[in-house]
């Protein structure tokens, strides 16, 4: 359906003059201020053909969702609103596109999408998902995750993870349960780390299997990066420098601003790694509670070597800088807490931590 | 009753907050209970500090607002910032002069292990969140768990009609906060949160078609 998405894309200031034409003379008293009409007329459009043009619904959803905010609708009658929105999808299907019944579905299940989530505000999710949260030591490997839940969860982690200057300075790579080649490989990365904090670092990676065997295997243990190895995803999260700024960030840099965010190289790139790992963090409990909230876990590892030199082989070509954190995501089959007492290794107090000055 | 349950989809950056308290403190501990309380620790060290600079502080938020400001014009090399840039608007800081409470986060060194830590020491594991000679591990750490608890608070700010910022542009070394009313600040300094009831956002200023994050696909790489 690309035709028809970029028909309402280069046809939208002919839409929207028309659909303001019919709204000053059906609903004249909506308002006298048609700059923002125009405005969100433009948003709509815009979310119609990125939508249709990508087979999502995201795009419609987030423009609705803009109707609401802090429990609120922003606008208190919807009677201009749905009958201006339906005008605009009449139009389209009469004179931009007519005809063609499969955009018209498309085109009409936006359409609800948009006007339910005006009418009764979009579907938040519950942060109390992070209650679920428990350290796994080893995932169910006997169960088939839905990619769609682990994308859907990255995609609202990066919707709703905030951003220094809105650069967001790093990646998420993300390894699926096909390269498990891929995943032990980085399971024994851990476990090199291990023995290198040991004071015995182990590089060889039959040697590394050896140390399994003798430290592990023999005792019934399995290693604390076990997870890893059995996890259904791997999320390795690295430093971005970015190269394509956009137009505001582009017009301060021509201001006189600097971007740490920006910098190839020296201490910026440094203090830009600092904020890598802060919204690191950001993401990772945005992306946990997401996951969480439909039944999988998810779990941190920062054990592991964090110089890419360490990541020589070829299937971590994908490393363009050094690896800051590991996280996993699937199906328990064991927690850490199955086999240690709730009572035993705590986090410290909550007096130690939050200081009331 | 303070209600636990939120979403993030409200948040918004705030360049000015109300000037009428939005909580008191106790209910706001309650937020910084649970957001302790859900957020996950490597080897349950959480390494770091979180300061409340309370409404009652303001002469500590003015502060810590010079050091913002004083920082914007050391890294950009343009003397009396406040002046050059910020003489018909207020600065970008304004939301720490007029939030109800500021969220100092400051690293933190475990001299008091529990017993399963000790446990393991003794059997010769060392553990970077104990390392008073080299904390940069310990920092890595503590930078990402930060971002984790200022989420968690973050998301029970909103359910509460609370609005929430961040701030990353300040002096981190300890050396640059060495004033008496900042004497709980003993380590580095690693994040900055705003939190009340915003009256002027963003958003406001910049609208909200321009400065967008990086597309998803920018960010997220499947491998």
């Amino acid at each position: 359906m690309e035709q028809e998405a970029k028909l309402i894309l280069t046809n939208r200031e002919k839409i929207i003059e028309n659909v303001l034409v019919w709204q000053k003379e059906n609903y004249p008293l909506r308002t006298d201020s048609y700059d923002k009409c125009e405005r969100d007329l433009e948003f709509v459009i815009r979310a119609y053909y990125n939508d249709i043009l990508s087979d999502t619904v995201r795009n419609i959803q987030n423009v609705s969702a803009m109707y609401w905010f802090n429990n609120r609708r922003q606008i208190v009658e919807t009677e201009t609103e749905f009958a201006t929105h339906e005008f605009m999808v009449q139009y389209i299907l009469q004179n931009i596109v007519p005809n063609n019944e499969d955009f018209e579905i498309r085109l009409r299940q936006l359409h609800e999408i948009l006007v339910e989530t005006i009418e009764i505000g979009p579907k938040y999710q519950s942060y109390t998902h992070m209650n679920r949260y428990q350290y796994v030591a080893e995932y169910d490997e006997s169960v088939n995750v839905d990619y769609h839940l682990i994308e859907q969860g990255l995609y609202d982690a990066w919707k709703h993870t905030p951003s220094k200057n809105n650069f967001m300075p790093y990646k998420v790579h993300v390894i699926s349960p096909k390269d498990q080649y891929t995943k032990e490989l980085i399971y024994y990365k851990c476990l090199e780390n291990e023995t290198k904090a040991n004071g015995n670092h182990i590089t060889d990676l039959e040697e590394l299997k050896r140390y399994e065997i003798l430290e592990y295997d023999n005792n019934n243990s399995k290693p604390n990066y076990y997870n890893v190895k059995s996890a259904h995803y791997i999320l390795l999260f690295t430093q971005r420098v970015e190269d394509q700024p956009n137009h505001y960030q582009q017009e301060l840099v021509n201001r006189g601003f600097v971007y740490e965010q920006m910098a190839k190289n020296g201490p910026k790139k440094d203090s830009a790694r600092s904020l890598s790992y802060m919204e690191i963090g950001m993401f990772c409990s945005n992306f946990a509670n997401a996951v969480l909230a439909n039944g999988l876990d998810v779990s941190h590892t920062c054990c592991f070597p964090n110089d890419r030199k360490y990541w020589s082989e070829p299937v971590f070509n994908f490393l363009d800088t050094n690896p800051l954190l590991i996280m996993t995501a699937g199906k328990a089959k064991k927690y850490r807490r199955d086999s240690l007492p709730w009572d035993y290794d705590p986090k410290p107090d909550f007096d130690r931590i939050v200081n009331l000055v | 009753m303070i209600d636990l349950d939120t979403s993030l989809d409200k948040y918004r950056y705030v360049r000015e907050y109300e000037d009428s308290l939005s909580m008191p403190y106790e209910d706001f501990q309650q937020l910084l209970f649970k957001a302790w309380q859900v957020t996950p620790s490597k080897n349950n060290f959480m390494t770091y500090n979180v300061h409340v600079i309370g409404p009652d502080k303001q002469n500590v938020k003015e502060l810590v607002y010079k050091k913002c400001v004083g920082n914007e014009g050391t890294v950009d090399s343009v003397a009396d910032v406040e002046k050059v840039r910020y003489s018909k608007i207020k600065p970008r800081y304004w939301n720490i002069v007029s939030a109800d409470y500021v969220l100092i986060f400051t690293l933190r060194i475990e001299d008091q292990p529990n017993s399963f830590q000790q446990d393991a020491m003794n059997r010769g594991i060392t553990f970077e969140s104990m390392n008073e000679k080299n904390v940069t591990g310990a920092a890595h750490n503590a930078k990402i768990e930060i971002g984790m608890f200022s989420t968690a608070l973050s998301s029970l700010c909103f359910q509460n009609n609370l609005d929430i910022s961040h701030v990353l542009c300040f002096p981190s070394e300890l050396k640059k906060w060495q004033e008496e009313e900042l004497s709980f600040i003993d380590r580095q300094v690693l994040m900055i949160m705003t939190i009340g009831k915003g009256k002027v956002y963003r958003r406001d200023v910049v609208p909200a078609d321009i400065d967008l994050k990086p597309d998803f696909d920018r960010i997220v790489k499947n491998v």
